[in-house]
């Protein structure tokens, strides 16, 4: 996923009170296409893509734009940049620094910022450069969060951090703290691109639905962009057999309540993370079952939506046995599904094992491989296959 | 459990057994739940349920269902949508049992949660 788009060399927002802003949210490595699409279809703009973040321009209220439920951190853009040449040391850097932040305009960003936690500072004053009379005046404390890629900086992240830092301290007179504060701003570096944002999450989206995890729980963000790649219909059966944590259908439910999911897993515990995580999202469209995924108890063409984190082989499971695992499992999968319009959505790091069965004499005469997403799991390269039954009668 | 579930489960995973449908279901305890009213995602249902055995289960619910399905969900009443609703997805099963018909064979519902899982034995 290269910066195949050029973005116009500086983009600034405006004091006026069109709410127009720049946007930007982080999304898991991969998956920036499919969150791309629910922002176009959500807020209705264009929307473009860069490595692990999705970028654009919207007049929606900030409530609006945090209902956006496959990205992780949200922030609004105040200034965004491409330098020329990059500093040579740090002294140089300070002074390129104290040039961008003069040319930032705060007022909108943090009027936007002050919808979403309900602060009402004076806006004036909290950005009054003189020193004099600030002793009286109520101010965010703030702390600069650095995100830097790129070979040839003479800095390391956690140093342009503190030199903007610094430098926002000695303009505006914010106090500074790095645990307790009131607005968190977003130094982003990539190569000579600065962008400085404020964040409008406090912590990353995907925290929002389990409240009790297994071993390898997935992140909701993740399962919602999963979710959409199953095009679910009114009316669907989705079933995760290896549910684990419950975490795919309980975002399902949540985000999806025109169908209908049965979530099961062989291990008594994953039940009771399953059952803990509904009661606490309150969901009723979810039934729980404990059965073994190679021997699915439903009848044959039943089911609509398949939809699974499979074992990857490494923090559970084993790469052997995902050999006779995934085969079996596809093929169980195969008579339970409706033909013809049957989906399958499988997340795994083991793409060698899972091709193989896939490709598997017995098993590809069911199935159709329909789109393939590259997806960074915890560090690890994960792939997303989506794969659609044929029309032939399993025998 | 939801009957829903319930229509579509089968103990065809046992060793010697062919259809294995419907499963018989015995319930010690069951609870009322509400769940918001979605017509379509009801007449989208209608077809996929095997109705004779819907209408067997709803009954030993209390829920009286007619003999035969709506011939066209599309034009169904929505009184009889409303009917289906509750009986597909606001009964809840919470303890009980699902019998094979073919071996009599208990699997066994606790917490609302069906355990079907085999012994290697029985596969």
């Amino acid at each position: 996923m290269a910066e195949s788009e050029k973005q116009t060399e500086t983009v600034e927002c405006d004091a006026s009170d069109d709410e127009t802003a720049l946007y930007e949210a982080t999304v898991v490595t991969g998956l920036e296409k499919i969150a791309a699409e629910e922002c176009e279809q959500k807020l209705n703009c264009t929307v473009n893509t860069k490595q692990g973040r999705i970028v654009f321009e919207s007049n929606r209220t900030v409530n609006d734009i945090l209902t956006l439920r496959g990205v992780d951190n949200v922030y609004v853009v105040v200034r965004n940049e491409t330098l020329q040449t990059l500093p040579v040391d740090k002294e140089e850097c300070k002074t390129l620094f104290e040039q961008f932040l003069e040319k930032c305009e705060w007022r909108k960003p943090l009027r936007i910022w002050s919808n979403v936690f309900d602060f009402n500072y004076e806006l004036d004053s909290i950005l009054e450069k003189s020193t004099q009379s600030t002793e009286n005046v109520k101010k965010p404390v703030f702390r600069v969060t650095c995100n830097r890629t790129g070979d040839n900086h003479c800095f390391t992240s956690n140093e342009a951090a503190a030199i903007l830092g610094g430098i926002i301290n000695e303009t505006y007179h914010w106090p500074v703290s790095m645990k307790q504060f009131d607005l968190e701003i977003i130094f982003n570096i990539k190569d000579k691109e600065l962008s400085v944002g404020i964040a409008l999450t406090r912590q990353s989206l995907h925290y929002r639905n389990l409240v009790s995890f297994g071993p390898t729980s997935l992140k909701a963000t993740i399962c919602h962009n999963m979710l959409r790649l199953a095009e679910i219909q009114t009316g669907d059966i989705v079933c995760d057999p290896m549910c684990g944590s419950g975490a795919i259908l309980v975002e399902s439910s949540i985000s999806w309540s025109n169908c209908f999911n049965i979530a099961s897993d062989i291990h008594p515990k994953a039940i009771e993370n399953t059952l803990e995580n509904t009661k606490r999202s309150a969901v009723s469209e979810v039934d729980i079952m404990s059965f073994d995924a190679t021997k699915m108890p439903f009848s044959k063409e039943s089911i609509d939506v398949f939809i699974t984190d499979l074992p990857f082989g490494k923090r559970i499971g084993s790469k052997r046995d995902n050999r006779t695992l995934y085969p079996l499992v596809l093929k169980e999968m195969a008579r339970c599904a409706k033909l013809n319009t049957g989906r399958v959505v499988l997340l795994t790091q083991d793409k060698k094992n899972l091709q193989m069965a896939i490709e598997n004499h017995s098993i590809k005469q069911y199935w159709k491989r329909n789109k393939y997403v590259y997806v960074k799991v915890g560090g690890l390269d994960a792939g997303l296959f989506r794969l659609i039954r044929t029309i032939n009668k399993f025998v | 459990m939801k009957l829903l579930t319930h229509n579509m489960l089968t103990s065809r995973c046992l060793k010697g057994v062919n259809v294995g449908y419907p499963l018989k279901l015995i319930a010690h305890e069951t609870k009322q739940r509400e769940v918001a009213f979605n017509s379509e995602f009801v007449q989208k249902m209608i077809p996929k349920m095997d109705w004779n055995v819907l209408a067997s289960t709803a009954k030993q619910f209390g829920v009286d269902l007619p003999c035969e399905p709506p011939s066209n969900a599309s034009e169904a009443s929505e009184d009889l949508l409303r009917k289906v609703h509750h009986a597909l997805l606001e009964i809840e099963i919470m303890q009980g049992e699902l019998i094979c018909p073919e071996t009599g064979r208990k699997f066994p519902i606790k917490q609302g949660i069906p355990n079907m899982l085999c012994n290697e034995d029985e596969v």
